[in-house]
């Protein structure tokens, strides 16, 4: 599986409690003793006033809690089941799965009865921003922009000793934070358990919210309106399969059982939705219609994978050979639109049960899509879609 | 007692296994067919489940045809249509299922649904 986060390594709690003492009462940093982004996240806590010895309550009132909740409706509806899940793998251990809006304000929590219901454990409505809450597993997500781990003292505010906190912010469509989950355990075994699921479940959860993005933009795409719909659908299907995927991660994991097989499917079928969803938006026009450097090869590959469930309920087989790299510089979107006439008129013209054969061949100045399929009429049916090679 | 048992129909094997994996989990027994002509036979050969669980787009027969012609048998089990299909309410009029479900579906709104259809024995 591949995985987009380390985890944190190598410093003795002591160690880095020792640095923490040292650098909330001098400011400086003992570098052999803390690892460099937790130590960025303590300077920034720092230079934002933050109190380590007390976290700085700012927690909404009921009614702008519940009205940002309101507001942030469609993230907290796509959300709530991965948390339940997260929640799910910890088990029995103390533990709290949380959602953060993009600020850092926490909008749902799902963890065991006693870390709820401590009041002085946050709550929705909480802002665990780094100015607000120094360095913790919301916050520090959201200002490095990727996947941290704070462990005990790592976080910046002693009272989040006790904790070990993850967090992965979940990036929009053009990659801007949009939210942030994080999962805080008592025991750093938890921690490590949950560590795959967490980073799988913000994949998924991104993924989600970019397949409402696609079915927005369908209104927009009239002519193909049919055909787009129906590989609409079949994009979904990859997300509707990790979801499961991941449920039952987290139960194996729950149930202490190797999760690694399940949650590597489910990271696939996450990849391979993004491709497709890539794939799909170009159709769509939603991309720049600029000339662009792309390769031939990958974008034929992913065209064919999208096209596998339109072409089986047409009962046609695609045989794609798969070739050599070809840079092509073209209008991204205009080929790919090239491509999905093409296969769609190949897919038409063949009779059911046959097959076409898609493969590419690299001339002196150009890379060339060939299709061929076998006609009604025992004739030989072949189309062809050109890009210019990168010179 | 027997558990409640589900006919899942669906062309994608790795959905159909990561369900009928869930469900098993919680205590159904499941049956899975890749596809409606599929599960047609099974009910042509006296299958009687509790529940039917349907795609709506796969190749040969789609979701609303499987279910017609599966009622035309006199199989009047509860029938959920789970797809991605952005008008699938109406399909699941259209055709007479009993629930709809979106892709993607969590798994506890799919496995509350599943049980409040189960017929009262």
């Amino acid at each position: 599986m591949s995985m987009r986060f380390q985890a944190a390594s190598g410093h003795s709690p002591n160690g880095v409690r020792a640095a923490w003492r040292q650098f909330v009462d001098s400011g400086t940093i003992d570098a052999a003793r803390v690892r460099m982004p937790i130590a960025q996240a303590w300077r920034r806590s720092r230079t934002a006033g933050c109190d380590p010895y007390q976290v700085r309550a700012d927690v909404l009132s009921p009614a702008d809690t519940a009205a940002l909740i309101r507001a942030e409706g469609r993230l907290v509806e796509i959300a709530t089941p991965f948390l339940a899940a997260l929640s799910r793998a910890a088990g029995a251990e103390r533990h709290a799965a949380m959602l953060g809006d993009a600020s850092g304000r926490v909008l749902k929590i799902v963890g065991d009865a006693e870390t709820v219901a401590d009041e002085n454990f946050p709550r929705a409505g909480s802002l665990l921003s780094e100015a607000t809450a120094g360095a913790n597993g919301i916050g520090t997500a959201l200002a490095e922009g990727s996947y941290v781990e704070l462990v005990g003292p790592e976080h910046f505010i002693e009272g989040f000793h006790v904790f070990t906190c993850q967090g992965v912010p979940l990036l929009g469509l053009r990659r801007e934070p949009v939210g942030v989950l994080s999962m805080s355990v008592r025991k750093q075994a938890t921690a490590a358990k949950v560590r795959d699921i967490l980073f799988c479940a913000s994949e998924a959860a991104e993924c989600e919210l970019l397949s409402e993005r696609l079915t927005e933009t369908l209104a927009s795409a009239a002519p193909l309106e049919h055909i787009l719909e129906a590989l609409r659908q079949d994009i979904v299907q990859r997300i509707a399969m990790a979801r499961l995927q991941f449920e039952l991660a987290a139960r194996q994991i729950a149930a202490g059982t190797d999760a690694f097989a399940t949650l590597s499917a489910a990271q696939q079928l996450i990849q391979k939705f993004r491709r497709q969803a890539a794939v799909w938006r170009n159709l769509v026009g939603q991309s720049t219609a600029a000339a662009e450097p792309a390769e031939l090869a990958d974008l034929v590959d992913d065209f064919i994978s999208l096209m596998e469930t339109e072409a089986r309920v047409a009962h046609v087989q695609l045989a794609w050979k798969r070739a050599d790299r070809s840079l092509v510089f073209d209008d991204v979107q205009a080929l790919s639109q090239r491509l999905l006439t093409a296969l769609l008129n190949a897919i038409q013209v063949t009779l059911p049960g046959g097959q076409i054969t898609v493969s590419l061949v690299k001339l002196e100045r150009e890379a060339v899509v060939m299709l061929g399929s076998r006609l009604a009429d025992g004739s030989e049916y072949v189309d062809r879609v050109a890009a210019p090679l990168v010179r | 007692m027997k558990p409640p048992h589900v006919l899942v129909v669906d062309d994608e094997g790795n959905l159909r296994a990561a369900l009928n994996m869930l469900l098993s989990m919680e205590g159904f027994q499941v049956t899975e067919a890749p596809g409606g002509e599929h599960a047609l036979e099974l009910v042509s050969a006296g299958l009687r489940p509790d529940l039917l669980l349907l795609d709506y787009r796969m190749p040969g027969l789609n979701g609303g045809q499987t279910l017609e012609r599966i009622r035309a048998q006199a199989l009047d089990a509860p029938a959920v249509l789970l797809t991605a299909a952005s008008g699938a309410h109406d399909l699941a009029r259209q055709h007479g299922f009993d629930a709809v479900l979106q892709k993607p579906v969590g798994p506890d709104v799919l496995v509350a649904t599943l049980r409040k259809l189960l017929p009262a024995k």
